[in-house]
């Protein structure tokens, strides 16, 4: 019963992170709640006893996921530096036409790298509270 | 003075803070706990800041209570003991002396919504003007995060990365399965 009233949560939770991840230049939101969108879409079934193995991560695969996450950021950051500008200064990168266009590009994928660090971070924090709800069901 | 919504819900807000003493059970500590965050997120949205409301609402009713349900596995509420009275003295006090000097630190801001209030004067008008010219972003509160202070974002988010890493590493040697 609970997994029926689930299965289309999950689908607007996940959608709805995304949206609001790629939509955090025009409202409200960003990279950090999408990250914990996405993480509370993986956490909500595993309180009813139910693990997808699609669209969600082990907890390993939840600590590389905001390691990656963290690297993505510093190595934009870092990437400025390389061509001899300051730290994390998008338009020195390749990914747009004009000055704006690269900085905007910017902001959207160190968004992207918030994100997956914090889904990652909040997942794997889960996983080590309740290592029993978390384990137990899996097949 | 005329009856403003605000008023209710920070009345509500310091019930809450003062329910969450008299609660006994932990479970509806965690639920009251979620209410108090609730209740500050439409505070925050009614004050204009709307993606800090988004925020606590998120991370404060949602993300905090699953882990302290998460928590609430390890503890077997028949072996907790309340404090013995000093103890408690000894713990309420430094609570109250904090408050009094947050208080006391309050009196001295600048009204809400105050033009003249210095951060308003000072580098507010050049982000706001310049978000959309200088990276194409309406809002100016991403173009400040993930711009024009993006270095503090980047800190933040390995600070968040380092204490998840570090509960990883205390929690697994209690009796989890590995992680």
């Amino acid at each position: 019963m609970l997994r029926v009233v689930l299965a289309p949560l999950l689908a607007v939770l996940y959608l709805f992170g995304v949206y609001v991840l790629i939509h955090g230049h025009y409202g409200p939101g960003g990279g950090f709640v999408a990250g914990i969108l996405v993480a509370a879409a993986m956490i909500l079934p595993r309180l009813v006893g139910w693990a997808p193995e699609r669209l969600s991560l082990s907890a390993r695969g939840a600590a590389v996921t905001a390691v990656a996450g963290i690297l993505l950021f510093a190595a934009l950051g870092g990437g400025s530096l390389v061509v001899g500008q300051p730290l994390l200064d998008y338009a020195a990168l390749p990914i747009g036409t004009t000055v704006p266009a690269r900085r905007s590009m910017g902001i959207l994928l160190i968004e992207v790298g918030v994100a997956l660090a914090v889904a990652g971070s909040m997942l794997a924090l889960f996983y080590a509270l309740t290592g029993k709800l978390g384990e137990a069901h899996r097949p | 003075m005329t009856f403003q919504i605000e008023h209710l819900l920070t009345v509500m807000v310091a019930a809450s803070a003062l329910a969450l003493i008299w609660v006994r059970d932990l479970f509806a500590v965690v639920v009251v706990l979620s209410v108090y965050s609730g209740l500050l997120a439409i505070l925050f949205a009614l004050m204009g800041a709307v993606d800090v409301a988004f925020m606590e609402a998120v991370v404060g009713t949602t993300m905090s209570t699953v882990c302290f349900i998460g928590l609430m596995w390890w503890v077997d509420p028949d072996e907790l003991t309340l404090l013995s009275a000093p103890r408690r003295l000894l713990a309420i006090a430094p609570a109250v002396g904090l408050g009094g000097l947050l208080l006391y630190g309050v009196m001295a801001l600048p009204p809400f919504g105050d033009p003249a209030a210095p951060p308003m004067v000072h580098v507010s008008p050049a982000y706001i003007q310049g978000s959309v010219a200088d990276m194409a972003t309406p809002n100016v509160v991403a173009a400040v995060l993930a711009d024009y202070r993006s270095f503090d974002t980047m800190i933040e988010t390995a600070v968040v990365v380092a204490a998840v890493l570090a509960c990883l590493l205390v929690l697994k040697h209690r009796d989890v399965p590995s992680v």
